[in-house]
């Protein structure tokens, strides 16, 4: 195998994922939330519920909240992940029985 | 100032990919990352069915993984209700060893993306190809083809294999440099692993073989016989009930669907319109559905396979209930217990 590698460029650790995958709010702050875009992906399976997601983020502004209703558990690590990779705020999610709350803000 | 590059990459999250990915952000280029859903992803499928890749752990989508170890955008898009009449059921270069169509899988996807590159503004596309891995789509004429009929040419670039191949624009332009390419080619991923292990690349699936149910020859087998029937009227939901259960051919019309265990009886309680059902109340069963008009002895087969693989099985006789439609009864079978006979019926 032949070719160069410019820089050792820094990568994420599974460290920094895992503690991701927490969220930036803690429980009694993701209740009190208002958000401002309630998105409804019951019902559906990965990727339906990204594929909304990234839907209504592009049309939702900078510092808004979206709520994103599932009940895919994939959920719990593809919404963070998608947050990671865009740049987006994963602010974490509620869960009863088997439905999903999970808030993101538009970054 | 110079321009800053941009790049799209298709991204599926497998290894080479993700590699492809790192190699052009290590050359300054900007990456959005393109995942294309087929609606024939395992992954996908096995979380339909409630199933974890490890306790606790649901299955993930490796594409948004990648992305995010990578800090590369990832945007999904959703082509399978053309994929399946486009590319699946019409594919002009033919199947691999399953139903994988997966030159013009390469090339629709990629004339996909050239309409992004257009839109948008993009410079080129790269992908993680790696000459001579796989032996149908990445020998050196279907890598061509592909350039070729997605319309992309020379603005296509796989880093990977970049030196064993032509120049192309990204490389002749000066937006990324030959040399800092690789050479790699074969099916070993032994060069891809050294690579990744000089990157800090980690965590990506094992082992290697994608995602796609096609290529699955279970699956490619019910997929042929799905179409000897029933010719090319087919819906993505005939599709995912190819994926789950036991399935036997009771005549020329008429099949069923037996569920393996909870998950894929909760999944096939979703396809129940417009199909016949079968399933046994006093001992733990699997749900059965049939599809076609099935004649009473279609359907006392169907009982009596469904008694066979529920807890009934040992017992000489079992009550088996049925719906189709508004009517629905009951029929007291012997389970089926003749392997040979079992096998003949099985697709």
């Amino acid at each position: 195998m032949s070719g160069r590698l410019a820089s050792a460029r820094r990568r994420r650790d599974d460290g920094e994922l895992r503690r991701h995958l927490r969220g930036a709010l803690a429980k009694e702050e993701l209740e009190r939330l208002a958000p401002n875009v309630e998105v409804d992906a019951l019902g559906t399976f990965c990727p339906e519920p990204i594929i909304r997601t990234q839907e209504w983020m592009a049309r939702m502004g900078a510092g808004e909240i979206m709520l994103l209703l599932a009940d895919d558990v994939g959920v719990e690590i593809d919404i963070p992940a998608w947050c990671l990779s865009t740049g987006n705020e994963y602010l974490g999610l509620l869960k009863a029985e088997t439905v999903y709350r999970v808030f993101v803000r538009r970054v | 100032m110079s321009k800053q590059i941009r790049a799209l990459g298709l991204l599926s999250g497998g290894l080479d990919s993700t590699l492809a990915a790192r190699v052009m952000q290590e050359q300054g280029v900007e990456v959005l990352g393109l995942h294309f859903s087929t609606g024939f992803c395992l992954a996908d499928h096995h979380r339909i069915l409630g199933n974890r890749s490890k306790p606790g752990k649901p299955y993930r989508n490796e594409a948004l993984r990648a992305g995010a170890d990578l800090s590369v955008p990832i945007e999904i898009i959703d082509i399978k209700d053309e994929y399946l009449p486009q590319v699946v059921l019409n594919p002009k270069h033919g199947y691999g060893s399953g139903m994988n169509p997966c030159i013009d899988c390469r090339i629709f996807m990629l004339q996909k993306t050239k309409s992004i590159l257009e839109e948008r503004g993009y410079d080129f596309v790269f992908t993680g190809e790696v000459l001579g891995q796989r032996p149908m789509s990445q020998r050196r004429p279907p890598l061509n083809e592909v350039a070729k009929e997605s319309g992309l040419g020379r603005l296509l670039l796989r880093p990977l294999s970049a030196k064993l191949l032509p120049e192309s624009i990204p490389e002749e332009r000066g937006w990324v440099k030959r040399e800092e390419l690789f050479d790699i080619s074969g099916r070993s991923r032994k060069q891809q692993m050294e690579l990744a292990d000089q990157l800090g690349i980690t965590d990506y699936p094992q082992p290697a073989g994608g995602c796609c149910s096609l290529p699955d020859k279970n699956y490619a087998r019910k997929l042929r016989d799905f179409l000897a029937h029933r010719g090319t009227d087919v819906t993505p939901d005939d599709m995912m009930l190819l994926k789950v259960g036991r399935h036997f051919r009771l005549s020329g019309q008429v099949k069923m669907v037996v569920g393996r265990d909870e998950g894929e009886n909760a999944f096939l309680q979703r396809f129940v319109d417009g199909r016949a059902e079968v399933w046994v109340d006093e001992f733990p069963s699997p749900l059965t559905l049939l599809e076609g008009e099935p004649t009473a002895i279609d359907l006392e087969t169907a009982c009596r396979i469904t008694a066979r693989y529920s807890d009934g099985r040992d017992e000489s006789k079992v009550p088996v209930r049925w719906r189709i439609g508004d009517a629905e009864g009951q029929l007291t079978v012997d389970p089926f217990r003749d392997d040979g006979e079992l096998d003949e019926l099985r697709i």
